[in-house]
């Protein structure tokens, strides 16, 4: 059987950060079927054999790529086949990508097709993303949000009548609900306790201000925090300590425990929380699969959660701010508005909200519709 | 349990058989006034024990498996039509028209009414609701057509047809074992039925006969609701779970359009 060459672009699969997740995961999963050969070209870490795949990889200083990399990448790993790009990663990052001489020379031969699995979280002026990120997605072959929300950004982006989308799984074999006990001995803290969980990495659109400050105003409850680096955006050891809440707080980092170990603390949550604009909003996933209801604000691309009936709606009047490179409305969120979402998450019946999750399970989800949208890139 | 066969032609295509709770349901004579060839037919009598549409459809399968089995004509293809006691044909001639699909050798049901698609495009994208498995596109030339879909007064491919009258390949059903794979009573065979066959290779048709189907004589009954109550059931689980069922095990076929 002819095997098409997919590169994968995007964090390398060794990183911890979503992106590196959901691209390792589209890449293992596409190397069990035999029409592909599947590689990757990572951005920082290291090339690891722990993976099903070929693996090239670039280090960040090198930004998020350039055409010199990727042509060396492409012509070792697909020599003279034609063969497809997919790229697992935010569209702003790829201008270089669609505006190198080399792709757009592969392209006019029809030996390179582009695809991309576009995140995201929210929308700039009149609803849409900036004029150089529309201009960039109308240069892929395969345009693919993660959810209804994206993908209503990226029509109206795009000026398309459709854009398609797919959400990513999840393993539920390792996210699921385990012992209370165990999990709270885990995490440190008694049964008795009443604890909120978020997990979100440290940057502007993860409001890990308001996260604490609503703490703060809660003198009964207790948080874990998981986070991969204490100070980017945020200091978050300065924060805890600003709003006195050192005794309250158990701050675990990315990287220091694995997925089972991550699905005892979520299940030894109460409750989590993310406030935040999500292109996805994995760890809603993760706390769902756990059993554990979760809160986040209705305009972003995490709203697909609402159905599960696991995840309440952080749904106060809520102002937006344009911020940053990209021109995106920000929510600017309250500890009240969280509380509120709290106060109904907490009484969620927990069986509903792993059952509410289970179309994500990667074992139906990747046949029933990866797969599906992988083979038919290839007629 | 009384049945009976009355009738077997060795020259017949097609054997007309249906299930009824009524012992002596005047539908058969009504089909067979309007075929054009003569036909054998069948009946399974479900008014003492009752087992179900699909228990007496893969009974009937079974009786006329191991009848071809013994039959010194081994190579003829046999095309079992499955129809409801309360569905009224109007057009003489159909059996030929119904025969006709069947020279294709990839045909293997052919329905009356049919649509050209199954499942929502958001199905296995967002949590499960029954009505992620609506049929889309239905066509026929029932009475009632405007009120199901589109007239269709000539034929087409479908994804699935309606169980009210589906026209089945013997041997397609040997293949999967008649209806030993569905573990409920009623609702949702034809999509099992017709899911299978995409599943396998085969093409699912309809043709534009013309005919009535009265639909909801025995689903509606309060004798179906205290017969489910009696073997520990609901009328709406009987309903849900055979959806369920095609929702966990077709999910390699759906959504399917044509």
């Amino acid at each position: 059987m002819t095997q098409t060459p997919i590169l994968f672009v995007g964090d390398a699969p060794s990183l911890k950060t979503g992106l590196a997740r959901i691209g390792r995961d589209l890449a293992s999963l596409t190397a069990t079927l035999p029409e592909f050969r599947v590689g990757y070209l990572g951005r920082g870490g290291l090339g690891t054999r722990q993976v099903p795949f070929a693996c090239y990889s670039f280090p960040e200083h090198e930004g998020f790529g350039n055409e010199a990399i990727l042509n060396q990448c492409f012509r070792d790993f697909a020599g003279d086949k034609s063969g497809i790009v997919f790229v697992i990663s935010d569209v702003s990052r790829y201008y270089w990508l669609v505006s190198s001489p080399w792709v757009q020379t592969m392209r006019l031969q029809g030996k390179l097709k582009l695809w991309i699995y576009a995140p995201v979280d929210s929308a700039g002026v009149n609803g849409k993303l900036t004029p150089i990120e529309c201009d960039i997605l109308k240069a892929f072959d395969r345009v693919l949000a993660y959810g209804e929300y994206g993908a209503e950004i990226l029509v109206r982006s795009m000026g398309a009548s459709k854009v398609p989308w797919l959400p990513h799984g999840i393993n539920m074999d390792v996210f699921q609900p385990r012992d209370r006990q165990a999990a709270r001995i885990a995490m440190g803290y008694s049964v008795t306790d009443k604890v909120m969980g978020m997990v979100a990495t440290n940057q502007a659109r993860k409001d890990w201000g308001v996260a604490i400050a609503a703490l703060a105003q809660l003198p009964g409850w207790k948080m874990w925090a998981h986070i991969d680096v204490l100070q980017r955006h945020w200091d978050l050891a300065a924060l805890i300590h600003d709003f006195g809440v050192q005794d309250r707080i158990k701050a675990t980092l990315t990287g220091s425990m694995n997925d089972t170990e991550l699905s005892y603390f979520y299940s030894g949550c109460d409750l989590t929380i993310l406030p935040s604009q999500e292109g996805f909003g994995y760890p809603l996933a993760e706390s769902l699969a756990c059993g554990t209801p979760t809160c986040h604000p209705q305009d972003s691309g995490g709203r697909w959660a609402f159905d599960t009936g696991g995840c309440c709606p952080i749904s106060e009047n809520m102002a937006r701010r344009l911020e940053g490179l990209h021109h995106r409305y920000r929510l600017i969120l309250s500890p009240n508005a969280i509380h509120e979402a709290m106060a109904h998450a907490f009484k969620y019946d927990r069986e509903k909200c792993r059952a509410g999750i289970e179309v994500l399970d990667w074992k139906r989800l990747w046949p029933a519709r990866w797969s599906k949208f992988m083979l038919e890139g290839l007629s | 349990m009384a049945r009976t066969l009355v009738q077997v032609h060795a020259g017949g295509v097609i054997l007309i058989s249906t299930a009824s709770l009524n012992p002596h349901p005047p539908c058969i004579e009504q089909w067979q006034e309007l075929c054009v060839d003569t036909h054998s037919y069948d009946y399974w009598d479900n008014s003492g024990e009752n087992i179900g549409v699909v228990g007496a459809y893969h009974n009937l399968w079974m009786t006329n498996r191991q009848r071809y089995l013994g039959n010194s004509c081994p190579n003829r293809e046999d095309i079992l039509c499955l129809i409801h006691d309360d569905c009224t044909l109007h057009e003489r001639g159909w059996d030929r028209r119904v025969a006709r699909e069947f020279d294709d050798p990839q045909v293997a049901i052919v329905g009356l009414g049919g649509a050209t698609g199954i499942g929502t495009d958001d199905i296995y994208l967002k949590p499960y609701r029954i009505e992620q498995l609506i049929r889309i596109g239905y066509r026929s030339n029932q009475d009632d057509w405007a009120t199901h879909g589109v007239q269709e007064k000539g034929a087409c491919d479908v994804a699935v047809v309606d169980g009210f009258f589906m026209a089945v390949r013997r041997s397609f059903l040997d293949k999967i074992g008649g209806f030993s794979g569905f573990p409920h009573r009623f609702h949702m065979y034809d999509a099992y039925l017709c899911l299978q066959a995409l599943r396998h290779g085969y093409k699912v048709r309809m043709v534009g006969v013309a005919c009535h189907h009265r639909g909801g004589g025995s689903s509606t009954r309060p004798e179906y609701k205290a017969d489910c109550e009696a073997r520990g059931t609901t009328m709406e689980r009987e309903h849900q779970e055979p959806h369920c069922f095609i929702y966990d095990h077709f999910a390699d076929m759906l959504p399917y359009r044509i």
